[in-house]
């Protein structure tokens, strides 16, 4: 969830909410140029930075800085939406309107930081400027680990996974390693209790990078551990969902101005296949585990999926078994995958929360895990996306670890 | 009705025509909820002024003119000294263009003031 006060929750969900949008360069406020404000859009397992183009006035020659020297587009800039809290210190009641003007200030401003990054490019065109933005992860993009004739080997030893992700953050994209909550770059608390479930179940990996993007391999790490690895508050959050988190907010018919479900049988997957003991020399895998869920086979057929990775891999049965596992538990049934498109209101929401959705036309009424959002800046709406494959209810009990009986009763 | 319009520097005296128009447009976005709930985000607005000017001298319509060609920001005031629109002289060709005929010293045109 985005860091805000209830102060904050509380405006936003008023239907006339008086927000305001900002866009800065350096210290300097360029929102009154702005003639379109982006749309920003963040998913679950892609940390890849997030680049967004701005399209603003310079009939004035606002923006020619960058023309004269180049070296202002590494300017750090931010996009932001919020609020400006408003002090009365008199009742208008017993003063008339002009002192009631001059007794009104803006006390304090509260925003919500959508993108902080960069300008990645700046074009011009007779009197306007199009400016393309990109997030401060774009380190995360523009650095690759090893290459083909001297690749960097993590294979020395048996790595836990978390140590990976961390060592491919720091020392390879050049985030902080301040291990400490403090660190601007890595959500610290985040990442602890992420590499508290890998310790406990002492999954490890080796891998061997031949110029890869760092994204791309956090990207991969992401899938080979089911983890949510997003960037929130301005920082990379590292994240495997607990089946159950409580509801933030309720979505329904008064505050959703669009839904569609989708009910896609390609998302199921009861037979997982994972190798692990990858072979660098022979490019081979030198064991394959699967996991299988017989109750799903018999409702929906087989649906079989394989997990191999030769840039980053599992290096024994337990630790591959684990994914196998989990994915079959998170695939075997089809459950809907919903997009919804709300006004503001639950913009501090974010990627990992749940939200209790309910509509009478979808006919559901049930708490979801947000999977992606898109933030429209410009028509001030939030686009949602949410399934139950990382979120499972009180209701939908889990069997398989009771008895091992599909059927109850 | 007589109104002024300055830079601040120069003053031009002018009666617009009964056609005098206030405008103030917001910049906002309306949102209808599935139930029928109303959301209306105001993220900004802007006033203007449109009116018509005739018999307006040759040095005016200079003066005018060149405000218009150089964004040169203004400020109108009525007749009782309250600024109306504080702005920039809108529209792409000069605002006073035409002859009031049949004099060859007088012109028309049309004023039109966005606020900035």
């Amino acid at each position: 969830m985005y860091s805000v006060s209830s102060a904050f929750v509380s405006q936003a969900a008023l239907q006339l909410a008086p927000w305001k949008r900002k866009f800065t360069i350096g210290s300097s406020d360029y929102s009154a140029f702005v003639l379109g404000w982006p749309t920003i859009t963040r998913e679950w397992d892609d940390c890849a930075p997030a680049s967004v183009t701005i399209n603003a006035t310079n009939a004035a020659w606002t923006f020619n800085f960058f023309i004269n020297d180049g070296a202002t587009l590494h300017t750090s800039c931010s996009l932001q939406i919020g609020f400006e809290y408003v002090a009365r210190m008199f009742d208008s009641a017993f003063f008339d309107a002009a002192f009631f003007d001059m007794a009104t200030s803006i006390s304090s401003t509260e925003y919500i930081r959508l993108l902080d990054g960069t300008v990645d490019s700046a074009r011009f065109k007779d009197e306007k400027c199009s400016i393309t933005l990109i997030d401060k992860f774009k380190q995360l993009a523009d650095r690759v680990i090893g290459d083909s004739t001297t690749p960097t080997n993590y294979t020395s030893s048996n790595y836990l996974v978390n140590d990976l992700a961390w060592y491919v953050c720091t020392s390879h994209a050049g985030l902080s390693a301040l291990t400490s909550t403090n660190n601007p770059d890595i959500d610290y608390a985040s990442f602890g209790s992420w590499t508290s479930v890998f310790s406990a179940d002492n999954v490890r990996m080796n891998a061997q990078f031949t110029g890869q993007k760092a994204s791309e391999i956090l990207k991969k790490i992401a899938l080979l551990t089911q983890s949510a690895i997003w960037i929130e508050n301005n920082k990379l959050k590292f994240m495997r969902f607990s089946l159950t988190d409580s509801a933030q907010t309720t979505l329904g018919s008064t505050n959703t101005i669009d839904g569609t479900q989708v009910m896609d049988e390609r998302m199921l997957v009861n037979k997982a296949y994972v190798g692990a003991g990858y072979n660098v020399t022979s490019k081979s895998y030198a064991i394959t585990v699967s996991n299988i869920d017989s109750a799903s086979v018999v409702r929906y057929g087989l649906k079989e999926r394989q997990i191999n990775e030769d840039r980053i891999w599992y290096v024994d049965s337990v630790s591959a078994l684990n994914l196998a596992q989990r994915t079959v538990t998170t695939g075997r049934d089809l459950l809907p995958q919903l997009t919804t498109i709300s006004p503001l209101q639950a913009i501090h929401v974010t990627i990992g929360d749940a939200i209790a959705l309910s509509d009478e036309h979808l006919q559901l009424s049930d708490n979801y895990r947000v999977m992606s959002e898109r933030i429209d800046m410009d028509k001030g709406t939030k686009e949602f996306t949410f399934d139950q494959t990382q979120y499972t209810s009180a209701f939908r009990l889990d069997y398989s670890a009771l008895d091992s009986s599909d059927i109850l009763g | 009705m007589s109104y002024i319009l300055t830079d601040g520097a120069s003053v031009v005296s002018m009666n617009p025509e009964w056609d005098f128009k206030l405008t103030d447009k917001k910049i906002e976005t309306v949102h209808r909820t599935r139930s029928g709930a109303g959301y209306r985000y105001l993220w900004g607005s802007f006033k203007g002024v449109k009116f018509n000017v005739e018999f307006v001298n040759s040095s005016d319509m200079c003066i005018v003119n060149s405000w218009w060609g150089a964004s040169t920001a203004l400020r109108l005031f009525d007749h009782s000294s309250a600024v109306v629109v504080s702005g920039y002289l809108a529209g792409n060709t000069p605002p006073i263009s035409g002859y009031v005929k049949p004099y060859t010293d007088q012109f028309d045109g049309v004023i039109e003031l966005e606020s900035y």
